[in-house]
């Protein structure tokens, strides 16, 4: 973590993005209705209420009705439906 | 863009069940390929679709995931002209149509007369008939230059004529001349005084000249002679004269005026063809009792003769108010005399004023109005061809 803090620490000192320097997701939404998500690493599960979806060093968990994948690449995941919460779980998942 | 990449690629809608299909978009993911419209069913399965070479590749994956992947449907533009190269009469009714819209876009389907208003159109398009120039003809049979030389050639009045091809369309667009040749041709023409004046030139070109300069004459004299008695004796010239127009004009004191007050509503529509769509819901009338309306006009789709098949307009509602404008002063009002005489005297046909001269006179004036008179002297062209004969 000390890696990542100096990271972030240069990043804000030299106005670089984050998400660049560090890898990071970048998550868009458009309303409660899609959610575009890039730099992700694939998905864990999926069903109609809740999708999980594998980050660099953790997991998102997307709830609501209707969810369904728009698009799906290696760079790219586009989920649209009514999207209820997000939650971010920390941690390397299975 | 994926889906539209995957149609032009043929794709296939899979059904993914059993194991983990989380698993198995994820390896599908990692090996660089995609899929889209992914959907969760009522049974736990999962469908998707994917490239077709996607689906060739992906059993490993979900051997992998322990799923089993089934297809639901093929689709896309390979997979399309398969199906239309496996139904010869399908092909066959392409090509057949693809010849008859290249057959039937040689022809003309349609001629169009612009700018005939002197000349009666049908005229023009009997003309039109005899040079070949109808619907049905090949557009390549029609030679525009020889159409343009006899139709100026058969049509004396016509001054020019352009012969347009326009997709199936061939527009004849035609430009008449200002003096008209005389409407019964086989007797001498002269050239008559179309109004009363004083004659300040005299340009002969052919014939005699019936009067000089400074005589006065009325509307309908004779002013050159035709050179002969025979039936193509036509004189040609030109006589100018000094001719008067008087007119009576009241201008009232006080003088209503609607004037802009700054404040506007804007309506959009989309037309399309007939019909006419409104932008922005609920549709409402405009705020004030009283506007202009600006129209902006904004052609959005125009294909070949149908220039606009789809426009948006915009209606642009400009507040006014009534203003009393008061003329207390007589010169103001003489101004306005003026215009207001002007614009009675313009309309007269063969004005063509080179040199005016205008005299506003105060003749009465009550409480409410000014009354004047306006008298304009000007130079203009008076000869215009007319049927001689002798006994006149």
């Amino acid at each position: 973590m000390g890696g990542r803090a100096s990271w972030d620490r240069m990043a804000k000192a030299l106005g670089l993005p984050l998400d660049v320097l560090l890898d990071l997701p970048r998550l868009e939404m458009q309303g409660q209705h899609v959610l575009r998500i890039e730099n992700h690493r694939g998905l864990r599960s999926i069903n109609d209420s809740r999708v999980e979806v594998r980050l660099r060093g953790g997991l998102l968990r997307i709830s609501g009705h209707e969810l369904h994948l728009v698009t799906l690449t290696s760079s790219l995941l586009v989920i649209a439906g009514r999207i209820r919460a997000l939650e971010f779980a920390e941690g390397s998942p299975p | 863009m994926t889906a539209l990449r995957g149609w032009l690629r043929g794709f296939v809608r899979v059904r993914v069940r059993g194991g983990s299909p989380g698993v198995f978009l994820t390896r599908l993911m990692e090996a660089g390929h995609a899929a889209w419209s992914v959907r969760t069913e009522a049974d736990g399965s999962l469908t998707c679709s994917m490239e077709a070479r996607t689906f060739l590749k992906c059993r490993g994956w979900a051997r992998r995931a322990r799923c089993t992947v089934r297809v639901l449907r093929r689709g896309g533009f390979p997979f399309l002209v398969r199906a239309v190269l496996r139904r010869p009469g399908g092909w066959a009714g392409a090509i057949v149509c693809l010849c008859a819209l290249v057959c039937l876009s040689q022809v003309v389907w349609r001629v169009e007369v612009i700018g005939a208003e002197l000349t009666p159109e049908a005229e023009i398009r009997e003309v039109l008939v005899e040079l070949g120039v109808r619907p049905g003809v090949l557009r390549h049979h029609i030679d525009v230059p020889a159409v343009e030389l006899e139709l100026l050639r058969r049509i004396p009045r016509l001054s020019w004529v352009n012969v347009g091809l326009r997709g199936t369309w061939v527009v004849v667009q035609v430009a008449e001349r200002a003096v008209l040749p005389p409407e019964s041709p086989g007797s001498p023409v002269a050239l008559v005084a179309s109004r009363s004046g004083t004659v300040t030139a005299v340009v002969v070109l052919d014939g005699r000249a019936r009067v000089q300069e400074g005589d006065t004459v009325r509307e309908g004299q004779v002013l050159i002679e035709p050179p002969g008695e025979g039936p193509c004796a036509a004189a040609r010239g030109a006589v100018w004269a000094r001719v008067w127009y008087q007119e009576y004009v009241e201008v009232p004191k006080a003088v209503p005026q609607s004037v802009l007050t700054g404040r506007h509503w804007t309506r959009r529509v989309i037309r399309i063809g007939r019909w006419t769509v409104e932008l922005g819901l609920p549709k409402r009338e405009p705020p004030f009792l009283s506007y202009r309306i600006l129209e902006r006009r904004q052609p959005i789709i125009g294909w070949r003769n149908a220039s606009c098949l789809v426009e948006a307009i915009t209606y642009i509602y400009c507040e006014t108010r009534e203003q009393i404008n008061t003329v207390d002063d007589a010169q103001e009002a003489a101004e306005l005399a003026e215009r207001l005489a002007w614009a009675r005297i313009r309309p007269l046909p063969g004005a063509t004023r080179e040199e005016t001269e205008v005299r506003v006179e105060l003749i009465h004036e009550t409480p409410d109005v000014y009354g004047f008179r306006v008298v304009v002297e000007s130079v203009e062209m008076i000869a215009r061809p007319q049927p001689y004969s002798k006994k006149r």
